[in-house]
């Protein structure tokens, strides 16, 4: 029984209710896969909300300024308008591709979120494969992307799903050797296992090739700038998003905006430390501040941290052509993501790591 | 030492095997919970929102040029390339993730039997590099 289950059970148990064990479960379960989809929409929405203060602040504007102090509740405005705009399907559209688009890449986002360790506890599923189960459902975008590219039957949509597709997917053996490369250290996929085999040193420091490898990729498989070739607006109107209105727009675009999220997210379980503190143990201030609370803070300023470093790179950095990006995962990223692969088993079976 | 893979699925092993299964069904609910959710937005989009469609707003959008015929048509062979290759390593990955779990406990002989997996598979894709299948060919 996890905390929630028993918190459910005891909740229904004081209004006399008596339930049975695998009610509670389910009913646990349920609340647990609403709060996981409330978290990634809400992270989205806010971060569409920071990154353009960010984007102002970089380029000494003010950014949004006007709903609410600071503009703080613009993306409820962005929300409200969106879900109130017309939804309109495009006449040539090939209507069932065109429809599960957003359902496929929503649905697939959300269930990536679910083997996240946001404490010990604070987890949606501890299933054995935790890893593998980020990687497999973040292997399904391009089905996403190809589905909306196609089925849009717009030409600008089609290049942008193909493009995106074809990033996604040379992107992924890289990633797939740094998560390896990990995983020889630890010996388990289970997520809080990794997180756990980084006490004492973090997987930044014997990993730091891994690090800088997954953060590149992660960038381009996630479609963010300077990677975002699928929707590079300059050449195509914005890629396989272009016949999208209304909240499916509002889908499209929240869920590439949690990847930001994601991404810090994925680095902070792989490389550093997860939900725990630097220097060994918990930081006594935070601790007796934030109570239970710690384990999770840490991982959210961490991920907080490398989310505004991926903005960061989205402002600074100018566009890439889709063919040299392609080489370079390919001709550079693959080659050193196994010559670290390599490294790493050579370091374990000596006995110098793990 | 190549026994340490095989677990018998008897006692322990298949009590572990049934409580593994049993962490991922809650994936399987959440895949039902997020579809649901997007659904019902959906639906409140189709309500909320007013219904004024006309035959240029639901033609194609190409920057207010006159619409194309629309995007059925080959797609560059180049691509196919990329994701043959993608799918040569994505099966040697999965060949690597279940070594990289067991690979303390094992002795060499699996050890140079995936080196040789791996060498063979690169050798491969040098070949691949060397014949140009990989460069864009628009560049050419």
């Amino acid at each position: 029984m996890d905390p929630l289950a028993t918190f459910i059970a005891g909740l229904l148990a004081s209004l006399g209710l008596k339930v049975p064990d695998w009610v509670a479960m389910g009913l646990s379960w349920v609340i647990g896969s609403v709060i996981v989809f409330t978290i990634v929409l809400a992270i989205g929405g806010v971060f569409t909300y920071a990154f353009r203060k960010i984007f102002a602040r970089m380029g000494h504007r003010p950014g949004p300024n006007r709903v609410g102090p600071g503009g703080i509740l613009q993306f409820l405005a962005d929300g409200a308008k969106l879900i109130s705009k017309e939804d309109i399907r495009p006449a040539k559209a090939d209507r069932m591709a065109w429809t599960a688009a957003v359902y496929v890449s929503v649905v697939f986002t959300v269930m990536a979120w679910a083997p996240l360790p946001w404490s010990e506890q604070a987890i949606f599923t501890n299933a054995g494969a935790g890893v593998l189960l980020i990687l497999a459902m973040g292997a399904i975008a391009p089905l996403a992307e190809m589905l909306a590219g196609w089925g849009s039957n717009n030409k600008y949509s089609l290049f942008g799903g193909v493009r995106a597709a074809a990033l996604d997917v040379s992107y992924e053996i890289p990633m797939l050797f740094c998560v390896a490369s990990i995983v020889l250290m630890v010996g388990s996929l289970d997520t809080n296992a990794i997180v756990r085999g980084q006490h004492g040193v973090w997987f930044v420091l014997p990993q730091i090739i891994g690090f800088v490898i997954f953060f590149i990729t992660a960038l381009a498989k996630a479609g963010l700038a300077p990677t975002d070739l699928a929707e590079s607006e300059s050449e195509l109107v914005s890629g396989f998003v272009t016949e999208y209105s209304g909240m499916r727009f509002g889908f499209l675009f929240v869920v590439l905006f949690s990847q930001a999220f994601f991404i810090g997210a994925m680095m902070t379980m792989l490389y550093l430390g997860g939900w725990q503190a630097p220097f060994g143990d918990q930081l006594p201030i935070l601790n007796t501040f934030a109570g239970p609370f710690t384990a999770p803070l840490w991982f959210v300023l961490k991920c907080g941290l490398l989310s505004f470093v991926v903005f960061w790179v989205w402002v600074s950095l100018p566009r890439v052509r889709v063919d040299q990006y392609l080489a370079t995962a390919w001709k550079v990223m693959l080659p050193l993501s196994i010559a670290n692969f390599v490294l790493t088993a050579v370091l374990v079976k000596t006995g110098v790591l793990g | 030492m190549a026994g340490a893979i095989r677990e018998p699925l008897v006692g322990a092993n298949r009590k572990r095997m049934a409580s593994d299964v049993l962490a991922y069904l809650p994936m399987a609910i959440l895949a039902v919970v997020a579809f649901l959710l997007v659904y019902v937005t959906l639906v409140g989009n189709k309500f909320l929102s007013p219904k004024r469609g006309s035959v240029s707003k639901l033609t194609n959008y190409e920057c207010g040029e006159k619409a194309t015929p629309g995007a059925r048509g080959p797609i560059d062979v180049q691509y196919y390339m990329y994701i043959l290759t993608f799918l040569i390593f994505d099966v040697e990955a999965m060949f690597l993730i279940p070594f990289s779990i067991k690979f303390k406990e094992l002795g060499w002989g699996p050890i140079v039997a995936i080196t040789v997996f791996v060498t063979l598979i690169l050798v491969g894709f040098l070949w691949e590099i060397k014949k140009k299948l990989l460069n864009w060919r628009a560049l050419e």
